[in-house]
């Protein structure tokens, strides 16, 4: 019944976006405003039809209505009630379902109110944002429909439809199969929402940047009315791949928090490219250079988007994340190649257009700078892309399949990082135009001395890995120009304005949220790098079989083996194993290995690391007892139990808390570089006016 | 005809280019792990030495699992395996092979640097390269246009913009002033 | 609503010598625009690939199995190519000693090899599986017929597997009849080898 809602509310939704997409190509080509009004009407039309349906299935599954096909897939009597709403995401239906519903708040929003500015971009920015809509509608509606329902022959096999097949009954199942248990976790439910919000958010800065070219305006118009929308997208894929870190490093154990899987890869991929967007655009507002790379950069981030979305929804590239087959691929593909391919000749045929008036005053100047920039972006990106497509590429040419690990990436990787991290340093430090090599000399040569100093002390305190000696030396100098930035700052208004130095802080950073938020996120990847370089290089894993009162040493650990509790709920749950169940479904074996921690001056603590056994065959996480502290982390598994001996696993990843709390600098920098200063909050959000002179100085 | 300084900066970059250089070749030196003390036959194998190389494949039972993690019993298979033939005396190399030889080159989680997989770090290096052809062609291009261009007038705004510091404070003050104007 | 405002004046870029600037290169981006379309032609071989699913009619893929030693079974000298096999049916199992389901076939398989062995060839094709731990379980169940690991995991991924235990039943020309990829039984493989043995 309800489902018979749904499916109609999401037929209304893709006609309204199929409507919009016609009208504005009609409005824009033959120049009717009010074709261009309607479409920009049943645009905004899609999010309200698309939230019903998203509260169709969180209702199905709330009432556990097993007649639909994904409310039995996802969500069962037992799941409790926060877990059957979230489960909107948890299988391909309804996840496309709730990607269709997050980009049509992007649309909703940008389109909400008339355009007052960039009115000869709107047919074609509706067209390309409402286009991508559609294609995601209709791709659900036809292959991935959640509101199909289950039927059942006259044999008793159960399948499911979205219109009941002849002789067969509409069959309700009286129990579903549950919500994949992976998906219980609280990092893993928030990082889709996290990542599909970047991704999809995406898609405006691209119906901008298509919109300006087809609308043969010349202006970088399309970038000042999407860059906040671009910066929005940005921090939330920033955020996704920041807690799936988190979520790997917390939930699946294996000690580690990026493994370089394909899809972990199809994410990072879209968000390298518009980061170098993101700074790149900085050079066209200043000087008015590189145009079309500025292009070329924004459809990049975006293809590489759709592309990842496709390898992973299809199952071309194996990797632990895949969805299961199913038929979408054919369409998929053909939207994906119309991507590709149509975006590339567009910006062939708009070249012209494009081009821009390029020239360098000096090698030492912040254009050159931020060419450098671009070029190690793109071929960090080149990197990635090549280790993530390659093993596809191969199993094609000689059948082989082959795999590419962490160890390649990490060699090739590692070196373009640190040439990143040097221009960070340095690039804020040169001026427009050109700068001297004593002004830079003067600003750089306490850094470096301190970065010079950092070496050392690291390498007589016993640090003998060379990059790592690097690494840390470039971080510390970055570190310390981006810091001086902030000190020289609150200094100079200090003394303009007389106020004191925290005033004088707070108001350099809101006078100048973009440069010093800019900064900040620096700072945060900065952080990061600290904790990558230590986690990476210097951890430490052991693992034992220990009896009862067996002890393992690691590090300054004394780690204790105690007991192990298996608790099988098929058995029955009674005695300790109840305080197991008290949040966890009954189809989940739970096996505990009970240790205590004993460290030199510090309480001994006691942890419990587990193994969760899914009783529906499909796997097994086994999450970790973590002990933090500011300079590492105790992480410790528990492998199981056989003929009384706990298999225990240890792992130390030293100055991995500057990873998560780096991420948080970023976001809060991000934040504060996009939050809208007071002069601004007077325009609309979809095409603010100029602000003071923008055009290049000539 | 160039100053020390500019000299001193060019050796600066140009140590840096090198640098990069290196350390990308040093990229293809496979073995960034610490090689394992090879066991004497008669030493028992423990875990630590069988997760040592199983951290170094993938079991293809499972998708982009590397074998020390994997749990399934395929993989604690593979794992015995090892620790038998460590045990036996068999070098990490050896061990590889025998499982190359088997069930096919994607165990290693990374590729063996011959044949087709070297194209695997041919194509991003030979990248780079080209790319840094391309950006040094293209700076010189630039700067070359820049300097055909270069009236008075431009030469004048350059200067300005640039204001030679006479101190740091000074410097700052400047900027943070033209920011505040720009606002 | 307002009508459209004047086109914005474009930014300086508009110097005399890019008016006059001859189309540079549009090999470049034809180049560009190439590559594009290749890699989109591998992503659709790649679907192509993907999607493919295990032959359950048609021509057999071709394979070469190397016995391990001691079970020669009936199919003749090892290494046995399945081309080389046609005239009678052939059973192609797929099967791992670490796959529980197998385990539950393994009986039935022997049994129905031993009713048929003089005029169906039976071959276990050992996945992904270590050599002790197979012979293990050929022992456990007594298993007779020829069995040999699917060496470097080529023959799996000719036939699209997408895990053990599958079976697959051909006809006297190579070409598949039956096919299924979950445990068999008694009934169900002797009647589909009946079948077989009854055309010609």
């Amino acid at each position: 019944m309800i489902a018979d809602l749904g499916l109609m509310v999401l037929v209304i939704a893709a006609l309204s976006a199929m409507y919009a997409f016609v009208m504005a190509i009609l409005g824009g080509t033959q120049r009717r405003p009010d074709y261009i009004e309607s479409a920009r009407r049943a645009a905004v039309a899609v999010m309200p039809l698309l939230t019903l349906a998203c509260l169709v299935i969180i209702y199905a599954n709330l009432v556990g209505d097993y007649s639909i096909e994904y409310t039995y897939r996802v969500s069962n009597n037992t799941t409790p009630t926060f877990l059957r709403i979230t489960a909107l995401w948890g299988g391909q239906n309804g996840s496309i379902l709730f990607w269709n519903w997050l980009m049509s708040l992007y649309i909703f929003f940008i389109f909400l109110r008339p355009w007052k500015n960039n009115r000869d971009l709107l047919p074609w920015v509706i067209a390309v944002s409402i286009g991508t809509q559609a294609f995601f509608i209709l791709l659900m509606l036809f292959f991935a429909n959640p509101f199909a329902k289950l039927f059942v022959d006259s044999a008793g096999n159960i399948s499911a439809a979205v219109f009941q097949p002849a002789g067969l009954l509409p069959y309700t199942s009286p129990d579903g199969t549950g919500l994949n248990p992976l998906l219980r976790h609280p990092g893993m439910i928030i990082h889709p929402p996290m990542l599909y919000l970047g991704f999809v958010g995406l898609t405006i800065p691209f119906a901008f940047a298509i919109g300006s070219m087809l609308a043969r305006n010349k202006t970088d118009s399309w970038i000042r009315a999407s860059r906040r929308v671009t910066l929005i997208a940005w921090l939330f894929l920033s955020m996704g791949l920041l807690l799936g870190a988190r979520w790997a490093y917390d939930v699946l154990g294996w000690g580690g928090y990026w493994g370089w899987d394909p899809v972990e890869n199809s994410a990072l991929l879209p968000w390298l490219v518009a980061t170098a967007f993101l700074h790149s655009v900085i050079i066209q507002e200043k000087r008015g250079m590189f145009k079309v790379w500025n292009m070329i950069l924004i459809v990049l981030s975006f293809c590489l988007m759709i592309l990842g979305t496709f390898v992973t929804r299809t199952g071309v590239i194996s990797s632990v994340h895949s969805f299961a087959r199913s038929s979408l691929g054919v369409p998929f593909l053909g939207f994906t190649a119309f991507v590709l391919v149509g975006s590339a000749v567009l910006i062939a045929s708009r070249w012209h257009l494009l081009k821009s008036d390029n020239k360098l005053d000096s090698f030492l100047s912040r254009e050159a700078m931020f060419l450098l920039n671009n070029f190690v972006f793109m071929t960090l990106t080149f990197t990635v892309f090549v280790g993530t497509y390659y093993s596809m590429f191969s199993e094609l040419i000689t059948g082989d399949k082959l795999t590419v690990g962490p160890p390649v990436y990490n060699q090739l990787i590692g070196p373009q990082v640190a040439v990143l991290i040097l221009l960070m340093g340095i690039g804020p430090l040169v001026a427009w135009h050109k700068s001297s090599p004593e002004a830079l000399g003067k600003m750089t040569w306490k850094p470096a001395v301190f970065a010079v100093a950092v070496m050392v002390l690291l390498f007589v305190t016993g640090v003998n890995m060379i990059f790592v000696v690097i690494g840390f030396g470039l971080v510390a100098f970055t570190l310390a120009i981006t810091l001086t930035e902030y000190w020289r700052g609150m200094r100079a208004r200090h003394k303009l304005s007389g106020e004191n130095y925290f005033a004088a802080f707070t108001h350099l950073i809101s006078r100048n949220r973009r440069r010093y938020g800019g900064y900040m996120i620096h700072l945060g990847v900065l952080v990061m790098g600290i904790g990558v370089i230590g986690s990476l290089n210097y951890q430490v894993q052991t693992q034992r079989s220990l009896t009862p009162g067996g002890t393992m040493q690691v590090g300054d650990y004394t780690i204790t083996y105690e007991l192990a509790l298996t608790c099988d709920p098929t058995v029955g749950i009674s005695g300790d194993c109840t305080a197991w169940y008290t949040d966890r479904g009954r189809d989940i074996e739970v096996i505990a290995g009970y240790l205590s921690v004993a460290r030199p001056g510090q309480p001994t603590v006691r942890m419990a690391p587990y193994r969760e056994i899914f009783l529906n065959g499909t796997g097994e996480l086994t999450p970790p007892g973590v002990l933090s502290s500011v300079g590492e982390d105790l992480y410790l598994l528990f492998l199981g139990e056989q003929s009384g001996f706990g298999t225990i696993k240890a792992y130390i990843n030293p100055l991995i808390q500057f990873l998560w709390i780096g991420g948080i600098i970023l976001v809060i920098g991000t934040l504060v570089a996009m939050w809208p200063s007071p002069l601004e909050r007077r325009q609309t959000v979809a095409a603010p006016e100029r602000i003071g002179t923008l055009k290049a100085v000539k | 005809m160039l100053r020390p300084i500019k000299l001193a900066l060019l050796g600066l970059w140009t140590a840096a280019l090198l640098l990069l250089i290196a350390l990308t070749s040093a990229a293809l030196a496979q073995d960034t792990v610490p090689p394992t003390p090879t066991p004497a036959a008669k030493q028992p194998v423990t875990a630590d030495d069988v997760n040592h190389i199983a951290k170094q494949m993938y079991c293809p039972v499972c998708e982009n699992e590397p074998l020390d993690v994997c749990r399934t019993a395929a993989c604690q298979q593979w794992r015995a395996q090892i620790g038998q033939m460590l045990g036996e005396g068999q070098s990490e190399q050896q061990i590889k092979d025998y499982f190359v030889a088997r069930y096919g080159a994607r165990v290693l989680a990374q590729p063996p640097v011959e044949g087709t997989s070297l194209l695997l770090y041919v194509l991003p290096i030979g990248g780079l390269i080209v790319g840094a052809v391309i950006v040094v062609w293209l700076l010189r291009r630039l700067r070359a246009r820049g300097a055909r261009a270069d009236s008075p007038q431009s030469v004048a705004v350059a200067t300005r913009a640039d204001s030679p510091s006479k101190s740091t404070g000074d410097e700052y003050t400047d900027r943070v002033e033209k920011d505040l104007k720009n606002w | 609503m307002s009508e459209s405002l004047p086109p914005e004046t474009s930014t300086g870029a508009d110097s005399p010598e890019e008016e006059t600037a001859t189309p540079q290169r549009p090999f470049g981006r034809t180049i560009a625009i190439g590559v594009v379309v290749v890699f989109v032609g591998i992503l659709a071989l790649a679907l192509f690939r993907t999607n493919q699913s295990s032959p359950t009619s048609g021509p057999a893929p071709d394979f070469t199995l190397t016995l391990f030693d001691g079970y020669p079974g009936n199919a003749g000298k090892t290494p046995i190519a399945l081309s080389g096999l046609k005239g009678k049916p052939v059973v192609v199992n797929f099967w791992a000693s670490w796959c529980v389901p197998c385990a539950q076939e393994a009986p039935y398989l022997q049994a129905v090899y031993e009713k048929y062995k003089d005029k169906v060839v039976f071959l276990g094709v050992d996945w992904t599986d270590i050599e002790g731990d197979a012979r293990n379980y050929l022992q456990r169940f007594g298993i007779t017929y020829a069995n040999g690991p699917d060496l470097g995991t080529k023959i799996g991924p000719r036939y699209h597997i997408t895990g053990v235990p599958e079976t697959y039943v051909i006809d006297r020309d190579g070409n598949v009849q039956y096919y299924k990829p979950s445990p068999l039984t008694v009934a169900e493989l002797s009647a589909v080898l009946d079948r077989l043995l009854q055309t010609k």
